[in-house]
């Protein structure tokens, strides 16, 4: 899809158009949302939020940045509201809860990887979450990350820097430790 | 380039950010430095690991999808929103006018109605129109309306829940729960809640007993109910309902969290098995019923109830549906509440007994003022059928909210000494009172009150007076007190029986 062609046309009040911007972008809205706010209810209000001011708001879009820049700087400032919203009265953090389970069941070490991840990225401070989020779920630069946070370039690679200290001993020992089991078991040992 | 470098610019390396020199010194450091070189093995790893699991994660069912898509499609469409108001709404032949409040501000909301709708219709409206925020400043108040259906009878009743919460101040809030007119018990309950250190508790007052009214504290303390699989006993008042189908009171457990409009809210659900009630054949009968009660994780209001009941004639019958609403109001003053006498009227200030000053064109009067300044209000001698009248009183701890009645006998009003006499003498009686004004008809005073159920229906408590003609108004054990009821008289008879009245002596 050419998003840019889409999105003059949703400018100019193509109702398509914003169906299709919305059919396009939700999911990821909302994993952005999900992985920001650990939380899916929270993250279906916030990606609400996020895209109703976004498709509402089209004709502000001036084509300065990126498209998905500029939707996913909406996206993130709708994940920082929710969290001042949210406060410290936030009780339960769901943990795994959260996460899906597909049917059928996936292996083993890809769920248990899955909440590896999620542990651990949920361990983050707000700032290094944003960060992470941006940059392995939706592969964006640390320029567009920079411009999508509002935070100077190397500060992001600064954070992407402290989130990888915290993370490595999170999940490469796990790994490795599953490797070596698996190597092992294949070995027969 | 030192290890310390490589390490914090290894990030932008694998992003193509760095400059060719520093390209250059990051990669001649690497081939010769193994401490690096794992290190930068590690952090492939990392994000290969990150960038394969995120987005396995992040994934939404398809109902979530659904929901997401149908709200924003809804909400980005141009239509109006819809405006929430309360439209009148008809029982049989009578018109019945609900008003919450009136707020004197931008927007006056003077006149609203409610309007019986589905339950699924109200949720998508409150969907739509709803902007609740998780910090509120003001009143937050909310409608519930619940229609019951028995097995035993066709419609057992319509409940509508009213609720005024104010966050300022928690202690200012009130539910009012209104039934059906075919319910003659005229019941009102008010839920209040206190502070008791760590734990919130409710309590609320049953009136159904004038003379006994009971108070029932129920705690649920937030330290406890996150535990899903502990099971605490609440003696709920909307227990009540089910009690006489059960021997003894239900254990409710904490099965979960879910949003409610935009709220998140423990579920509670209570499996009861009663004794029964009697069938065809007077045997009593196992009843199972199941209940649900969604509170507000914040507040601890109840914000929707569920019971499903089961019987041998009718194994699963759906006995309440929950829907409501949420209109948050921010910064409501009681100065804002209007009191605007209706089209005709005459008002009079007076000090004592002596008129002082006439207005023929009745002023909006602040709550404040009305209720500092006594004065006697003359209306029409007849008054338009349907004439909707901006506001009566409805009485909760000398705040005054706005309220709507349709068709209304107006009574004199004593002075404020009187009146605050009155208002004790109200209360001690626990009288089934929502609205209540100090009004005057000829030369006779006294208290006209509604209830928000049914408001046109009058009841109309005169002190000192009593009366003999030959409709016997009803009674009450205070002597000297006459009540009496437009439900039974026409208005013109009820004028009648007013201008008729004999003062009373002990």
């Amino acid at each position: 899809m050419d998003i840019d062609a889409v999105v003059r046309q949703a400018k100019d009040g193509n109702q398509q158009a914003l169906t299709h911007l919305l059919m396009h972008f939700d999911r990821y809205v909302f994993g952005v949302a999900l992985l920001t706010l650990g939380d899916r209810a929270d993250a279906q209000d916030a990606a609400q939020e996020a895209l109703i001011r976004a498709l509402k708001g089209l004709k502000s879009y001036n084509g300065d940045a990126k498209f998905q820049t500029w939707l996913y700087r909406i996206v993130v400032n709708a994940c920082r509201d929710m969290l001042r919203r949210r406060g410290r009265r936030r009780e339960m953090v769901l943990d795994e809860a959260v996460l899906l389970r597909p049917d059928p069941q996936p292996d083993l070490f890809d769920a248990e990887q899955q909440c590896a991840v999620w542990r651990a990225v949920q361990s983050l401070d707000i700032p290094l979450r944003e960060v992470v989020v941006l940059r392995y779920y939706l592969d964006f630069s640390g320029i567009e990350i920079g411009e999508i946070t509002a935070t100077p370039v190397n500060t992001v690679y600064w954070r992407l820097h402290q989130a990888r200290k915290q993370l490595e001993p999170l999940l490469l020992s796990e790994e490795e430790l599953r490797e070596e089991i698996a190597s092992r078991v294949q070995q027969g040992v | 380039m030192d290890c310390a470098i490589l390490a914090e610019k290894l990030d932008a390396y694998r992003m193509g950010m760095l400059s060719p020199a520093e390209t250059a010194a990051l990669e001649s450091h690497l081939a010769h430095c193994p401490h690096c070189h794992i290190i930068a093995k590690r952090a492939v790893r990392l994000d290969n690991m990150l960038s394969e699991t995120l987005p396995a994660i992040a994934t939404m069912t398809p109902q979530e999808q659904r929901d997401l898509r149908d709200t924003v499609m809804r909400r980005i469409q141009k239509r109006r929103l819809p405006h929430v108001h309360l439209q009148r709404w008809q029982w049989g032949a009578a018109i019945a006018l609900l008003l919450i409040a009136i707020f004197v501000s931008i927007n006056l909301w003077g006149y609203i109605n409610v309007q019986q709708v589905s339950a699924e219709s109200i949720i998508s409206e409150a969907q739509l129109a709803m902007n609740v925020r998780s910090e509120f400043d003001g009143v937050l108040h909310w409608v519930m309306s619940i229609e019951q259906r028995s097995p035993y009878k066709e419609v057992w009743g319509k409940t509508q829940l009213e609720v005024w919460f104010d966050f300022s101040n928690p202690a200012r809030h009130r539910i009012v729960q209104r039934r059906s007119p075919d319910d003659r018990r005229n019941r009102e309950f008010v839920y209040e809640t206190v502070e008791n250190g760590v734990d919130r508790m409710w309590r609320y007052t049953y009136d159904e007993d004038l003379y006994d009214p009971k108070t029932t504290e129920i705690s649920l303390s937030p330290n406890e109910v996150d535990k899903r699989a502990e099971t605490r006993v609440l003696q709920a008042p909307f227990m009540d309902d089910l009690a006489r189908f059960a021997e003894v009171l239900p254990e409710i457990k904490v099965v979960g969290i879910e949003r409610i409009a935009r709220r998140k809210a423990f579920v509670l659900q209570a499996d009861l098995f009663g004794a029964g009630v009697p069938n065809a054949q007077g045997l009593l009968t196992p009843v199972t019923s199941t209940v649900k009660l969604w509170i507000d994780t914040e507040t601890y209001w109840l914000l929707g109830r569920e019971e499903t009941v089961g019987h041998e004639s009718t194994p699963r019958v759906q006995y309440i549906t929950k829907v409501f609403e949420m209109l948050p109001r921010h910064s409501v003053s009681p100065d804002t509440f209007v009191f605007t006498p209706p089209d005709g009227s005459t008002v009079i200030y007076h000090e004592g007994l002596r008129s002082v000053h006439e207005v023929n064109q009745p002023p909006s009067l602040a709550w404040s003022e009305v209720d500092q300044l006594p004065f006697t209000l003359y209306v029409p001698q007849h008054l338009p059928s349907g004439m909707a009248l901006p506001s009566a009183l409805m009485y909760d701890d000398n705040r005054y909210f706005g309220n709507q009645s349709d068709t209304c006998v107006w009574m004199a009003l004593h002075d404020t000494n009187n009146r605050k006499m009155i208002l004790t003498q109200m209360q001690q009686l626990h009288l089934p009172m929502l609205s209540a004004r100090l009004v005057q008809i000829g030369e006779q005073q006294g208290w006209v009150t509604t209830e928000l159920l049914t408001p046109h229906i009058l009841t109309i408590w005169l002190l000192n007076w009593r009366y003999e003609g030959k409709a016997q108004p009803n009674a009450l054990p205070e002597p000297g007190t006459i009540h009496l009821q437009t439900a039974d008289y026409t208005l013109d008879e009820a004028i009648a029986i007013l201008e008729s009245l004999i003062p009373y002596t002990p």
